[in-house]
C-alpha cells in the first residue's frame, strides 16, 4: 500500500519538475502484461471454469449496484458543492476510469466539470488503493466495487492481493463491464 | 485498447489453465506493472499545468463525488454480497 502510494507521490512530483515524453504504447503494454499476468494467476486455480459459470450473475449483480452506488449516492453531493443534478451524476460516471471521464466530459459538457471528474476518478483510486484492504476484512465484494471500472486493471493487483481468486474473478468481471458502460452513462447523461 | 486487454486476460488465462508459466508469480509482475501504471498516472497529473493552478476549487468538488460515490458502491454491492449472494464455493 506504501509502495504503491508512493508510486503516485513520486509521478506527481516528476510531473511537476520534468517533462518527458511518455508514449501511449508503454501504458498499454504494461496493462496488458498487468492483465496477463493476473490471468495467469486465476488460470492456475483449480476448477476455475466452473467457478467462473457460478459467478456470472454474481458479476453482473456486482457490476450494476457498483454503477448504481456510484451514481445515487454521487449525487448527493448536490448538498455539499456548487454542482447541480446533471453534473453531480456526470462527474461520477467515469467509476474511476480518469482519463476517459476527463476527456468525455470536456468535451461534451464543460472542462471544468471534465477536471472535476478527471479528479474524483483519480482521487477514487487513490482511496482505493487505501481503502480495498481495509474494506475486503468485512466484504470483499465491497471492496471490488471501489475500484469500479479499474478493477480489471490498476486495481486488480491490489484486489488479488487482498482477496481470493473467486473475488479476483468477479472483480475482473466487474471492470470489464463497468468500463464498457462508462462511455454509454456519460453519453447519456450528457 | 479494451479489446486488447481482454485478450491479454484470456491469453493469461489459457496459459494458467495449461499450468504453464508458474515461475511468473516468483518475480511479482502484477505488483510490479501496478506500480508503474500508478507512477505514470501521477506523472499525467503533475504535468497537466491547468490542473494543478485550480487544484483547490476542483479538488474540493471532486473529493465529495469521490467519496459519495465510493460510499454508495460499497454500500449496495456489500449489501448483495450479505443477503444475495449465491455460489460461494466451499
Amino acid at each position: 500500500m506504501i509502495l504503491l502510494l508512493s508510486a503516485v507521490i513520486a509521478g506527481i512530483i516528476s510531473g511537476l519538475y520534468f517533462d518527458i515524453n511518455i508514449p501511449e504504447n508503454l501504458i498499454t503494454v504494461l496493462l496488458m502484461f498487468l492483465v496477463f499476468s493476473v490471468g495467469v494467476d486465476i488460470g492456475s486455480e483449480e476448477k476455475i471454469l466452473s467457478k467462473l459459470k457460478v459467478n456470472m450473475k454474481n458479476i453482473l449483480f456486482q457490476s450494476i449496484l457498483t454503477m448504481l452506488g456510484s451514481l445515487i449516492f454521487g449525487a448527493m453531493a448536490i448538498f455539499f458543492t456548487n454542482l447541480n443534478l446533471q453534473e453531480s451524476i456526470g462527474a461520477s460516471a467515469g467509476f474511476g476510469w480518469y482519463s476517459l471521464s476527463g476527456v468525455m466530459i470536456s468535451n461534451l459538457y464543460s472542462p471544468v466539470l471534465g477536471a472535476i471528474s478527471f479528479t474524483a476518478n483519480v482521487i477514487r483510486e487513490v482511496l482505493a488503493i487505501i481503502l480495498i484492504p481495509l474494506v475486503a476484512k468485512w466484504s470483499p465484494l465491497g471492496a471490488v466495487s471501489i475500484g469500479g471500472a479499474t478493477s480489471m486493471d490498476t486495481m486488480l493487483g491490489v484486489i488479488s492481493k487482498n482477496t481470493d481468486k473467486e473475488t479476483t474473478l468477479i472483480a475482473f468481471g466487474q471492470g470489464v463491464i463497468v468500463s464498457l458502460s462508462v462511455p454509454l452513462v456519460i453519453t447519456l447523461i450528457f | 485498447m479494451m479489446i486488447g486487454i481482454l485478450i491479454a486476460f484470456l491469453i493469461g488465462l489459457f496459459i494458467g489453465l495449461k499450468g504453464w508459466l508458474k515461475w511468473l508469480k516468483k518475480i511479482k509482475p502484477v505488483l510490479w506493472s501496478t506500480v508503474l501504471l500508478l507512477f505514470f498516472m501521477g506523472y499525467e497529473i503533475g504535468n497537466d499545468e491547468s490542473l494543478i493552478s485550480q487544484i483547490d476549487e476542483i479538488g474540493l468538488t471532486a473529493l465529495y463525488i469521490a467519496v459519495f460515490s465510493i460510499v454508495g458502491s460499497i454500500l449496495f454491492t456489500s449489501i448483495y454480497e450479505k443477503f444475495f449472494k449465491k455460489g460461494k464455493s466451499e
